[in-house]
């Protein structure tokens, strides 16, 4: 059942009131004459701490008195009936004494930097006054919001034992307890958390919803009552925590043959009010700002920001999205400036095994990237089309008069960094149980959240096991009571829960017909600690390991009408060992087209599919791959549009209003 | 309770819908809906105090067809009008009417509801205005049929006691038909462009551009300049017509951006390049 | 004010405020969660239901516009063969659909097996691009309605010889 499908007699709904303005002080609150059955609860009826926390990050649950974005919650309506509170909460006057500043991430002070990151190896400043040319782009990707469709929200219930059971949109239901459990000022032993099920694992779903039983918690708790919040999808723009826009500036040192031997890297990143993950997404951000390239001589400094718009959510891809578009990007633009094909470029800047990272780490395995590029330029014909397309580029007239329809090809090399960069929650051990009872029925028992997921592991456990996937039971959350187990992201679902039901599933099947079923089994994975990094000093070897894609896009655009229309989408991924090839594809494929929609793209050319292969591993580990299209597609979209339009765009997404722009420019 | 509900009536047939209109003139006539809820995202939509309901009417649901024109009742749903054939419809009144939404929202959404919208020309609104469409209007004890364009210029919209109960197409024989609605928020644009060509000239030509609201771009003289060329157009046809619409949108539409003024004198100049012998 | 129309084959009849949206009628007062109101405004098709056989969307339509009409919901759909071959379709198409995007998938796909026998790319391509369930992009999505054409072809090739 999805949030919003769960109902309780004598339920009470709770409304949320939000600021209206983005910085100053809460002076008055006027409230109508309510009804009896309605009341209001603010900062001061919160019995424990007033704040959460998401990471190191300190939130408030609902506003005290300083408010630092538009949307902050600051007061909970709640009755029995949720219109007649949404039509009360339209009634109440909050007075503010507004600071009238706005904090930007474009022009910020001093005072807004939340977080410093600088990565600086080799002798850059040199390198740069000595080069033969530098080319420099900066590169923004403001970030669009796609609903994924079901509601956002938490119910709670009295238990009879004094215990409080919330029921949450969450990927991270051991966050949503401790909030719960501190925000009300009781043990984390009375507060049990189930997840509903989840249509989409969005990112908006691993912090926020534990803000959201908080509220709901704060209800139950005066009232002893079931509570329910749903987020209207009104509400979600209100209150929902928003993506990071980042600009990444680059400048590049070129020797005379168009090579790369210095980079700088300029990197600043919106953290909203509260930048919860902010860090994490700060050191990934610079951490891969170099991508797959060997980078002798670096520069690399990044800045968290803080500013008055609302906490953010981390994003696919957390970093690696944004600072591979803006290096991409900026390393196709230097090859065809200097006349090279983006293939040949690339292949020649590559890391190579036994390389040295910006961090300081020693690459232990060579990246599969010259197979990879091999392949996606083979079966798109890219470097023919690029080669084609730029001459047709070069010898048109100016866009404006020009009439014909426009293409354009863009490839790019990604990675996605698995796990994330500390120790922290990566590091919980996660344990499954698998069980054959005497019928021969399999059951699966594990805390880490399931969604999609699912298929996926019954395909896998059904083939090793020789039994009817559908048949199989799978008991996921933390009512599991097996210990918590960290955020289901950032493919934790994959490298972790994958291999634990491999495991499981193996062990069962070489005791099933030695043993008396039935036989009960219990792994637990224990992530190898990351010993090439260490965290205090920001050096050695980030990621505990990489998934590797090579894609293509290519595009048509209407000259007239500016607008584009995507030809054909290619992509090979190194994912080490593919579980589930159909369950793969189709993740890759619903990727992609989220990742173009985010680039601005409307339409596609019917049944000009995303082409999806997957290259030989010789990695027996599963990895992760959701989000590699969001990694990937972008830059190769950007870099597609800009051959078709004669214009080298550096921002996501491009419209046909931001084309015009650049049209009259230049 | 807060807010009072409203008050709903919904009549059986045009008597008494015109009963009611009269003592109700104040009234929201409520067809599909579609357009009074599309940007209501309350969970409890707030509507007037007095709503009439139309879709109950059998009148207002009627399609008919002489050889001259087809006519439809005001709350015909889009989709019925859609399944009239594609073969029957004038295209550009085909592509306008299926580019609106999916069939779900079509099933709904009827063709008056389209086009009494007052505070933007929706979707049929431009192909219709082309067509020389008329409109029926109704009170009690009497009706007119005026022609569309007089009908978005009146002001009020509607007289007291009116409604919307017909709209007549005229079937004329356009052989070249273009409609395009590019949807890009504040500089969305709406196009229709209608001519017939005999031979090697140009016997009609119409065109319109819609902007986001109210705005209808059109120029008389730039049609009737054009009438009689031969095809295809000679540069020196090309370059007077589309400075006639650059002043025409000067003139009248100063404030627009730069990218949709841009943007309109490039999709017409793509249409006079169409523009060549059957 | 009362309204009485008729929900999945049951004459029903409520008392409502009369612009209630039809979407959260059928959740609230009915328990047939199977229409999700997604977006309140008709963009994402979570909340489509049949009136008089037609998919419209329940999210933009009140309650007094539903009187006397015939509501078929998801879960009134669900039990039909039509439902059923198409399910199949997907399934053997290797395409899961999550219960969340029954309605969304279900009823517009239904639409275009009762007028088209073979669907054409146009046909699958415009339920596409008004599906907003990502992984309708995807190959199987398409497969899916392909497989479930000849399976609801086969069916009415039976009936006729009988
Ligand atoms: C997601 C979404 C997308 C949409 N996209 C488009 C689009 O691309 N193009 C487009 O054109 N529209 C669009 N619409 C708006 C709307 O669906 C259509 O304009 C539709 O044709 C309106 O018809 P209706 O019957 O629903 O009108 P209603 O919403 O019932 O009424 C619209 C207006 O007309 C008045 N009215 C209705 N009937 C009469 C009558 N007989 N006499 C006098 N006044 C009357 C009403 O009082 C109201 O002011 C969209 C709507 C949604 C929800
Ligand atoms: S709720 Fe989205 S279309 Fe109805």
């Amino acid at each position: 059942m999805y949030i919003n499908d769960f109902s309780f007699p004598d339920m009470l709904y709770g409304v949320i009131l939000g600021s209206t303005i983005p910085r100053g002080t809460i002076q008055e609150i006027l409230l109508p004459e309510l009804p009896s059955q309605i009341k209001v609860l603010t900062a001061k009826e919160i019995p424990g701490l007033r704040e959460f926390t998401v990471r190191e990050q300190k939130i408030p649950l609902l506003a005290y008195s300083e408010i630092r974005y538009e949307g902050e919650p600051i007061l909970l309506l709640y009755g029995p009936d949720e219109y007649e509170c949404r039509n009360f909460a339209e009634k109440i006057v909050i007075r503010y004494e507004s600071d009238y500043i706005i904090e930007t991430l474009e022009q910020p002070g001093e005072h807004q930097i939340a977080a410093r990151r600088v990565i600086n190896y080799g002798d850059p400043d040199t390198v740069f006054s000595g080069s033969f040319q530098e080319i420099e782009g900066t590169y923004t990707i403001h970030p669009k919001d796609i609903s994924t469709g079901d509601a956002q929200g938490a119910l709670v219930l009295p238990r009879s034992d004094s215990k409080l059971q919330v029921i949450s949109s969450t990927l991270w239901p051991a966050h949503v307890r401790n909030t719960v459990a501190l925000t009300l000022g009781i043990p984390k032993k009375d507060v049990s958390v189930e997840s509903s099920a989840i249509l989409s694992p969005s990112w908006k779903k691993l912090w926020f919803p534990s803000h959201l039983a908080a509220l709901a918690s704060l209800i139950t708790f005066h009232t002893n009552r079931p509570a329910k919040i749903i987020l209207s999808p009104r509400d979600e723009q209100t209150f929902g925590p928003g993506r990071s826009k980042v600009i990444i500036h680059h400048r590049t040192a070129l020797d005379k043959e168009g090579g790369a031997i210095a980079y700088d890297v300029d990197i600043r990143i919106d953290g909203g009010a509260y930048p919860a993950f902010g860090k994490e997404l700060l050191d990934r951000t610079c951490a891969a700002a170099l991508g797959a390239y060997r980078g002798e001589n670096v520069l690399i400094s990044g800045k968290l920001i803080r500013t008055t718009t609302p906490p953010k959510e981390a994003g696919n891809g957390m970093g690696l999205a944004e600072t591979l578009f803006a290096l991409e990007t900026q390393v196709t633009r230097i090859a065809e400036l200097c006349q090279q094909s983006p293939v040949q470029w690339k292949k020649q800047n590559f890391q190579k095994k036994g390389d040295v990272l910006p961090t300081g780490g020693f690459l232990r395995e060579r990246p599969p990237v010259e197979e990879l590029i091999d392949m996606v330029s083979a079966v798109s014909d890219f470097s023919r089309k690029h080669a084609s397309y730029e001459l047709l580029r070069k010898r048109r007239p100016s866009l404006r008069y020009e009439r014909k329809l426009l293409k354009g090809i863009g490839l790019s090399i990604c990675y996605q960094g698995n796990g994330f960069l500390g120790k922290r929650d990566n590091e919980l051990p996660v344990t499954m149980q698998a069980r054959l009872d005497t019928e021969g029925k399999l059951s699966l028992t594990t805390p880490l959240v399931v969604s999609k997921t699912a298929a996926g592991w019954k395909n896998l456990a059904g083939s090793i096991l020789e039994i009817d996937p559908s048949t199989i039971e799978l008991y996921s959350g933390e009512t599991t009571g097996i210990p918590e187990a960290g955020p289901s992201i950032l493919s934790r679902n994959i490298t972790i829960g994958s291999s634990l039901v491999e495991k499981c599933c193996e062990a069962i099947r070489q005791r099933r017909f030695r043993d008396p079923l039935p036989l009960e089994i219990k792994r637990t994975f224990r992530i190898p600690r990351n010993t090439h990094w260490r965290e205090e000093d920001f050096t050695g070897n980030p990621f505990l390991s990489r998934s590797w894609a090579a894609t293509v896009v290519e595009v048509f655009m209407d000259p007239i009408l500016l607008d584009v229309k995507v030809r054909g989408v290619w992509m090979i991924v190194e994912a080490g060992k593919i579980l589930d090839r159909n369950w793969a594809v189709e993740t890759l494929e619903e990727g992609i087209y989220f990742a173009l929609q985010s680039c601005g793209a409307k339409e596609w050319i019917p049944f000009a599919n995303p082409m999806i292969q997957f290259a030989d591993s010789s990695q027996n580990k599963t990895k992760g791959l959701g989000d590699l299209p969001f990694i990937g597609v972008p830059s190769a979209y950007v870099c597609a549009v800009s051959q078709a339009a004669g214009y080298y765009f550096d921002s996501i997404p491009i419209t046909p209003a931001l084309m015009h722009r650049y049209m009259e420019e230049l | 309770m807060v807010r009072e509900s409203s008050h709903i009536y919904v009549p059986r047939n045009l008597g008494e819908l015109l009963a009611i209109r009269k003592i109700r003139p104040d009234a929201l006539l409520f067809a599909g809906g579609t357009y009074i809820l599309k940007d209501n995202q309350e969970k409890v939509p707030e509507l007037p105090r007095h709503i009439i309901y139309l879709m109950d009417i059998d009148e207002l649901k009627r399609v008919s067809r002489t050889e001259r024109y087809l006519e439809i009742g005001a709350a015909v749903s889009i989709n019925r009008i859609l399944h009239v054939g594609k073969h029957l419809l004038p295209r550009a009144l085909w592509d306008a009417l299926k580019g609106i939404g999916p069939p779900a929202l079509l099933n709904q959404a009827t063709l008056g509801g389209n086009l009494c919208v007052r505070k933007e020309r929706m979707s049929a609104y431009h192909v219709l205005l082309l067509m020389d469409v008329k409109i029926e209007l109704r009170r009690t004890g009497s009706s007119r049929w005026i022609p569309l364009q007089r009908f978005i210029d009146l002001e009020p919209l509607i007289e007291n006691g009116e409604v919307v109960t017909r709209i007549r197409i005229p079937f004329t024989s356009w052989d070249f038909q273009i409609y395009r609605r590019l949807q890009d928020g504040k500089d969305g644009l709406t196009y229709c462009a209608l001519a017939s060509r005999q031979k090697e000239v140009l016997s009609a030509f119409t065109f319109s551009f819609g902007a986001l609201g109210p705005h209808v771009i059109r120029s008389r003289e730039v049609e009737s300049a054009l009438l009689g060329r031969k095809l295809p157009l000679t540069e020196r046809d090309k370059q007077q017509a589309l400075l006639g619409l650059r002043q025409t949108v000067e003139r009248s539409h100063r404030d627009f951006s730069s990218f949709r003024k841009d943007r309109i004198l490039s999709i017409f100049s793509s249409t006079l390049d169409m523009l060549i012998p059957e | 004010m009362r309204i009485s129309f008729h929900l999945n084959g049951r004459h029903v009849s409520i008392n409502t405020i009369p612009e209630r949206r039809l979407a959260d009628i059928l959740r609230e007062d009915y328990g047939l969660v199977g229409t999700h109101p997604g977006c309140y405004k008709g963009t994402c098709g979570f909340c489509t239901v049949l009136m008089d056989g037609n998919p419209i969307y329940s999210c933009l339509l009140p309650a007094f516009a539903v009187r006397e009409k015939t509501i078929t919901t998801i879960e009134g759909f669900l039990p039909t063969r039509e439902a059923q071959e198409i399910l199949k379709g997907f399934q053997e198409a290797g395409c899961l659909l999550p219960e969340y995007v029954l309605a969304s998938v279900l009823f517009p796909v239904n639409s275009l097996l009762e007028t088209t026998d073979i669907p054409d790319e146009e046909d699958i391509e415009e339920i596409i691009r008004y599906c907003h369930w990502g992984p309708s992009r995807s190959m199987a999505f398409r497969e899916g309605i392909i497989i479930a054409a000849k399976f609801r072809n086969r069916r009415k090739r039976r009936g006729k010889r009988k």
